[in-house]
């Protein structure tokens, strides 16, 4: 499964992309960059909602046509976007026009529901009612309900309390492990230690794209660094890396 | 393809000049150009004073012409109907309440120039100047009527403010709809309705945003210290170059007055 | 002095409180931040300090006056600067300048074209002072609210989540600048951040509507527990600790990453 974006180039007013190649495949990409430097606009290109001025799109060698198939893409704000009666009728709206049959997309609403720790008892209610935090969460719920095999999500992190933030790496970790394709926007550093590959835009052009480890400066790498353990920029093994480092002082 | 008028980014006198001045300067020529249409020279006059303004703005006069011919249909209607209906000594035919005369096809030509000059001239000030520029300049001019407690200042101010808001709201618009692009909506459906409903995902969300800034924008208002009066000042930076360009504008109608007057003396 | 004392408040928009039964007390210059995750009603608590919202159970005196006082309601807010969350839904003017210039000719200032350009100059904003402000970059439209708040000179700040939208260095960069402009004054940052809270003199952490800790960022910040309560991610450093405790080690309490370095190197 490869998706690549090839020689795609896009102007706006405030903004422009030139000549952008980028292949993504399974697994976590990060994608990082001053505000501004048309991230949220790289995040539409590779799904397919827009089009680049040049280039083009392509899934496995084939052009893709319109919308990238079995995509989920979470914007920023993705509260703003709801729009339904009751939380589970705009959850289930990407899956009315999927020809699912009803009990699937009951259960699956239900799976993603429960997920989100959005309580049963909201479900009938409308989504407008609940808290800024669950409307966020419905919101969200109504991209993952797909089941994409490429989720895009532009700074999912921001404003996250402690909960999500943990909900968020779990799905994260999860959709990895399932061989999906994720693509993230993000300027949290551990978010984008915790992916497999960052790319770095700057001036509407790639200026980076290799491990996190390589690129980051984020207090983790740094400490690992200063520490003299092996160089890191994903917290779990820094905290194993510290971990061994307090182990072996102990016995010395 | 270009909208008639769409704003031009400059440097040219008529861009730079004081928002007021220019809203004056081209009431003025607006004026001028109604009361010098009725004579031949009158329209070569005010199609000469169109190509110098055009050419002080360094706006392309062209294009805006070459839009019009999309409002070809518009033009040929109001020649017909001014053109059928001019009464006439002579005519080349009559018939119940049309008459088609020599007097009637130059009257109806008459009317389609003036269109095309007043628009021009209104495309022009619109390339010169931002919505908010021009709305400014009225908010300024009108201000006089604030001391007859009509509202202008809170009229002006909501206008300015509704126009700034456009882009915020048609960038915010742009995610809603791809969002929901991305979740399958808008294919349509054939009737009128499904179509209309097809819309909710963007709709419902873009009035609720419209409200949710609403309400930010007024409690910054408030904590601003807004009290419901709105005391601008009313800033008049009014140079040398906005005293010429009233001065010529000025000149430009008293100039139209005069040819009207010659024209019907001559008659 | 600028004071604000919160007398056992509580609110509710119709649905359950928002607010419940909270007191504290801020006076002098300081820099407090009031840290709690969404729902936990700190933004209502900006409006309220403000006047901007009706109280009715319990009081606030912003240097002495009560919200509650309808006359004197200018009065608080000429004394209080907020800086909300978007600044898209905060500017008032299309030209830049008139927009700072904006508190000034509510509270009808003398030398407001004087104040206007001072205020500007101070965030480096001089050169756009025409320029329509929705058409600025987000570092320069939080300069410029910024600008607008300096216009007013007040004695309290209230940064309601204020440069959430920027990445960290930007963030950093407004927090050095609100610190530099205003550090005689009273300054209230309401934040979802842990990491931001660190550098303030005191942190205030609301739960649920509640107050559930008011101490130093050291007292407050190395408390997992209550962090935990509050919905609040610690910041990094504290969550190490909390990590290694998993695992079987214990370290001393830690609350910034310096800290957390001196601390392994002499480990034993």
């Amino acid at each position: 499964m490869e998706l690549s974006l090839s020689h795609a180039s896009l102007k706006r007013d405030t903004f422009h992309l030139s000549d952008i190649s980028i292949s993504i495949g399974a697994g976590l990409t990060a994608i990082t960059g001053k505000s501004g430097s048309g991230k949220t606009t790289l995040l539409s290109l590779l799904a397919g909602l827009i089009r680049p001025d040049e280039g083009k799109l392509s899934l496995d060698g084939k052009e893709v046509e319109g919308l990238l198939p079995s995509c989920g893409i979470i914007f920023q704000h993705p509260e703003r976007q709801l729009f339904a009666s009751t939380v589970i009728e705009d959850v289930s709206f990407a899956l009315r026009r999927s020809g699912l049959d009803r009990d699937e997309i009951v259960s699956r609403c239900e799976k993603v529901l429960s997920l989100m720790d959005i309580g049963k008892e909201k479900w009938n209610e409308s989504p407008f009612f609940l808290s800024g935090g669950e409307r966020r969460r419905v919101a969200a719920a109504g991209v993952l309900v797909t089941e994409p095999s490429f989720l895009f999500m532009d700074e999912p992190t921001v404003g996250l309390d402690s909960a999500s933030y943990e909900r968020l790496y779990g799905i994260l970790d999860s959709y990895r492990k399932e061989s999906r394709c994720v693509v993230i926007v993000t300027h949290d550093q551990e978010i984008a230690g915790f992916a497999d590959r960052v790319i770095v835009l700057d001036d509407g052009r790639i200026s980076a794209d290799c491990l996190p480890s390589d690129i980051l400066s984020s207090d983790i790498v740094r400490l690992s660094e200063a520490l003299g353990i092996e160089r890191t920029s994903d917290y779990n093994k820094l905290v194993s890396g510290i971990e061994a480092f307090c182990r072996g002082r102990k016995w010395n | 393809m270009e909208l008639i008028g769409a704003y031009k980014p400059g440097t040219s006198p008529l861009h730079r000049m004081d928002n007021t001045a220019r809203i004056v300067s081209f009431s003025m020529l607006f004026a001028a150009f109604l009361i010098a249409s009725g004579s031949i020279l009158g329209y070569v006059f005010s199609v000469a004073v169109l190509l110098v303004l055009y050419r002080t703005g360094s706006i392309p006069i062209r294009p805006v012409l070459h839009s019009m011919k999309r409002f070809r249909m518009f033009f040929i209607t109001i020649f017909l109907m001014n053109a059928f209906f001019q009464p006439s000594e002579n005519p080349f035919f009559s018939w119940w309440i049309l008459t088609f005369s020599i007097d009637g096809i130059m009257f109806g030509l008459r009317m389609v120039l003036s269109v095309i000059l007043l628009t021009s001239l209104a495309a022009l000030l619109t390339a010169v100047a931002t919505p908010l520029e021009i709305t400014d300049g009225l908010r300024t001019l009108l201000h006089p009527l604030s001391f007859l407690h009509i509202p202008v200042d809170q009229a002006s101010s909501i206008i300015s403010i509704a126009i700034s808001f456009i882009p915020v709201l048609a960038a915010e618009g742009e995610n809603i709809t791809l969002s929901a692009l991305s979740r399958g909506a808008f294919p349509g459906g054939r009737k009128l309705k499904d179509k209309a409903m097809s819309l909710i995902p963007l709709t419902v969300p873009l009035f609720l945003s419209a409200f949710r800034r609403a309400d930010e924008l007024s409690f910054a208002m408030e904590a601003r210290g807004y009290n419901g009066s709105i005391k601008r000042r009313v800033k008049l930076s009014f140079g040398l170059n906005e005293a010429v360009s009233v001065f010529i504008s000025l000149s430009i109608l008293i100039a139209a007055i005069l040819l009207k007057g010659v024209s019907i003396v001559g008659s | 002095m600028p004071s604000i004392v919160v007398d056992n408040i509580s609110f509710s928009y119709g649905r359950g409180d928002v607010l419940s039964s909270l007191s504290f007390r801020a006076e002098g210059s300081c820099h407090i931040s009031i840290l709690g995750s969404n729902g936990s009603g700190k933004s209502t608590l900006v409006r309220l300090i403000d006047g901007l919202l009706p109280l009715r159970r319990g009081d606030i005196l912003v240097n002495g006056i009560s919200v509650k006082d309808e006359k004197s309601i200018r009065e608080i807010r000429e004394s209080i600067a907020i800086i909300f969350q978007d600044p898209d839904s905060q500017f008032v003017s299309p030209v830049l300048e008139e927009d700072t210039a904006f508190g000034p000719e509510n509270y009808e200032m003398e030398n407001i074209d004087q104040i206007v350009s001072r205020s500007l100059s101070a965030v480096s904003l001089s050169d756009f002072r025409k320029r329509v402000p929705q058409t600025l970059s987000g570092g320069e439209k939080e300069r410029a609210q910024i600008a607008g708040a300096l216009a007013v000179n007040p004695d309290i700040v209230l940064l309601d989540e204020s440069f959430s939208m920027l990445d960290d260095d930007g963030r950093k960069e407004m927090d050095a600048l609100v610190g530099d402009i205003w550090k005689e004054r009273l300054i209230i940052s309401i934040t979802h951040s842990a990491d931001q809270a660190i550098n303030s003199d005191r942190v205030i952490l609301l739960s649920g509507g509640k107050l559930i800790a008011d101490g130093s960022p050291r007292e407050v910040l190395c408390s997992v527990s209550l962090l935990r309560k509050a919905d609040v991610r610690p910041p990094f450093a504290v969550r190490v600790r909390e990590s290694l405790k998993e695992r079987g080690i214990s370290i001393p309490p830690v609350l910034t990453t310096g800290e957390l370095k001196e601390v392994l190197w002499n480990f034993r």
